[in-house]
């Protein structure tokens, strides 16, 4: 039952991201960034198990193996959702993601995780005639702040910004002294006054009404107002002026990466199901887990970050090397430790990666370990080499690299691009 | 969404001592953004990013004034270039909630909103 639960609740993060994508199509989705994807966790094809801290956007989704030579669709999918974001419960800006309130760092932090992995032949712990789905929480118990340069870059450019408000707001005050203005907004009091009186006051939101359309006659005149504004600037260039001012915003926004730096401390969870040859009546839990990681980020991108994991596994898992355990439930116990580095603003990315692995519920299997090397370059946006090399729990050794730019499949996921 | 960066419009407020409450919300997630915010010839306060729900007034004081908000938003966002602006007023006859957006063509760009809402007492 409680399967059916998840794979609805992936309907519904489906769903959600698909609308997104439709009504808001300026915001682009980095298929590559999922940085905040317990579920992928969960169901082994997250790039690494210690995550970084990142900010976070209002959606995420990642699709994993798009590379098996570019002859197959991705088979693993994962989405993530911030719902304070999506719902408009909480600011976004640069400033708000830097609040030391504790109720905006969890609301701007936590994250809704879903994920769907169809495993095929080589995917050792996973059954290839399965389909497995996972969903799972993350938040922030302590983020680190921006660090001294990102600081001063928003300092700059908060500084442009009240130069461009002051200008503006000066222009603004100006109109109310326009008689073609004060004819049009005398007429919108009129009608609000009249639909107020007659207890309508629903005319002031329905876009047929008089209202509404008179309150479009008066945006139109601003507009012709500030367009003859702007023609009156480049004629009279001048380093007050407007084009001036918005040159500076966008040189100094160009020098902002966002780095942070400091102590970090995430809480993450989740729980993931087998539907069994793929049918949705036929299911049973895969695995449930809960894990904290622990970080500090320095000022020049060196992070080192630790972990500690609880999973718990029903059925089976790689615990042993090279062979699967048959012996029912089993519960884990991973302490891990992640080295990062990232210049600041820079696209190359590289880390190691350790964890062990012991288990609490046997003491016929002995402990595993896992160690990774990952380094990653963003040539273009949506476009990231990836390379990591290393040795998994069951003992196999992998290499994998990859270029994924499965661009072609947003389409499938409903965003009109 | 159509694009909007200018608002002109009236919130109604009756003659009572309930305070009136403004709330801005910026967008997208990344963004950067200032304003100032003034109530008829007063001098402007400055606030940088969202503002949480705050009190400005009660509806009787309010009363026929002009609320002036000009917010500049800069695309400071790796992952969007949407710029979007929320105004919420609570405490008069009815909530408002006005969506402004814009998406800036290039990276890094900025983009100017200029508000205009008078409170006019029925």
């Amino acid at each position: 039952m409680i399967l059916k639960k998840i794979f609805l609740v992936l309907c519904a993060g489906m769903a959600v991201a698909h609308s997104y994508a439709q009504e808001n199509e300026g915001t682009t989705l980095d298929l590559l960034k999922a940085p905040s994807s317990p579920a992928s966790n969960l169901l082994g094809f997250a790039t690494t198990d210690v995550d970084k801290p990142t900010d976070i956007s209002s959606l995420m989704m990642s699709l994993q193996s798009a590379s098996g030579s570019f002859m197959k669709l991705p088979s693993s999918y994962a989405i993530d959702l911030a719902p304070y974001f999506l719902l408009n419960k909480v600011g976004g800006s640069t400033t708000d993601l830097n609040s030391k309130k504790y109720g905006d760092v969890f609301r701007q932090t936590f994250v809704l995780s879903v994920a769907i992995r169809n495993p095929d032949s080589t995917a050792g712990d996973f059954v290839s005639s399965s389909t497995y789905a996972g969903i799972g929480f993350k938040f922030s118990l302590k983020r680190p702040k921006y660090n001294a340069k990102t600081e001063a870059v928003l300092d700059k450019i908060h500084d442009l910004q009240q130069k461009m408000n002051k200008r503006n707001l000066t222009l603004l005050r100006e109109l109310e002294k326009d008689s073609e203005l004060i004819v049009l907004r005398n007429k919108l009091e009129e009608l609000a006054k009249d639909a107020a009186r007659t207890g309508h006051l629903e005319r002031l939101n329905d876009t047929s009404s008089e209202f509404h359309k008179t309150e479009e006659k008066i945006l139109q005149k601003r507009r012709e107002k500030d367009a003859a504004d702007s023609a009156n600037n480049k004629e009279t260039e001048t380093a007050e002026s407007k084009q001036a001012i918005a040159d500076d915003l966008q040189r100094a926004a160009a020098s902002f990466d966002g780095a942070r730096s400091g102590l970090s401390w995430e809480l993450a969870g989740g729980i993931s199901g087998e539907f069994l040859n793929k049918q949705f009546n036929s299911s049973r839990m895969h695995n449930a887990g809960i894990w904290t990681t622990l970080g500090y980020t320095g000022k020049q991108g060196l992070a080192i970050l630790g972990l500690v994991r609880f999973l718990h596994n029903p059925e089976k898992i790689f615990a042993k090397d090279n062979e699967l355990n048959k012996m029912g439930s089993i519960s884990t116990l991973d302490g891990g430790a992640r080295g990062v580095y990232s210049p600041n603003g820079g696209r190359f990315n590289c880390s190691v990666e350790a964890v062990y692995r012991s288990v609490l519920s046997s003491n016929t299997i002995d402990p595993s370990w896992r160690l990774i090397f990952n380094a990653d370059y963003s040539i273009f946006r949506n476009q990231k080499l990836t390379f990591s090399f290393g040795r998994n729990f069951d003992g196999v050794i992998t290499k994998d690299g990859n270029l994924v730019a499965a661009l072609t499949l947003i389409a499938g996921l409903g965003n009109k691009r | 969404m159509a694009e909007q960066t200018t608002l002109d419009t009236l919130y109604l407020v009756g003659d009572t001592d309930k305070n009136v409450s403004l709330e801005i919300i910026i967008g997208d997630v990344g963004q950067t953004a200032s304003s100032l915010i003034a109530i008829d010839q007063e001098e402007p306060k400055d606030h940088e990013g969202s503002l949480s729900e705050t009190p400005i007034g009660t509806n009787r004081e309010l009363s026929n004034k002009v609320l002036f908000i000009t917010t500049t938003i800069t695309d400071t966002s790796e992952l969007s270039n949407f710029t979007e602006m929320i105004i919420r007023l609570r405490g008069g006859l009815v909530f408002r909630e006005f969506h402004l957006s814009k998406t800036v063509e290039e990276d890094h760009q900025s983009v100017p909103y200029a508000c205009r809402i008078k409170f006019l007492n029925v």
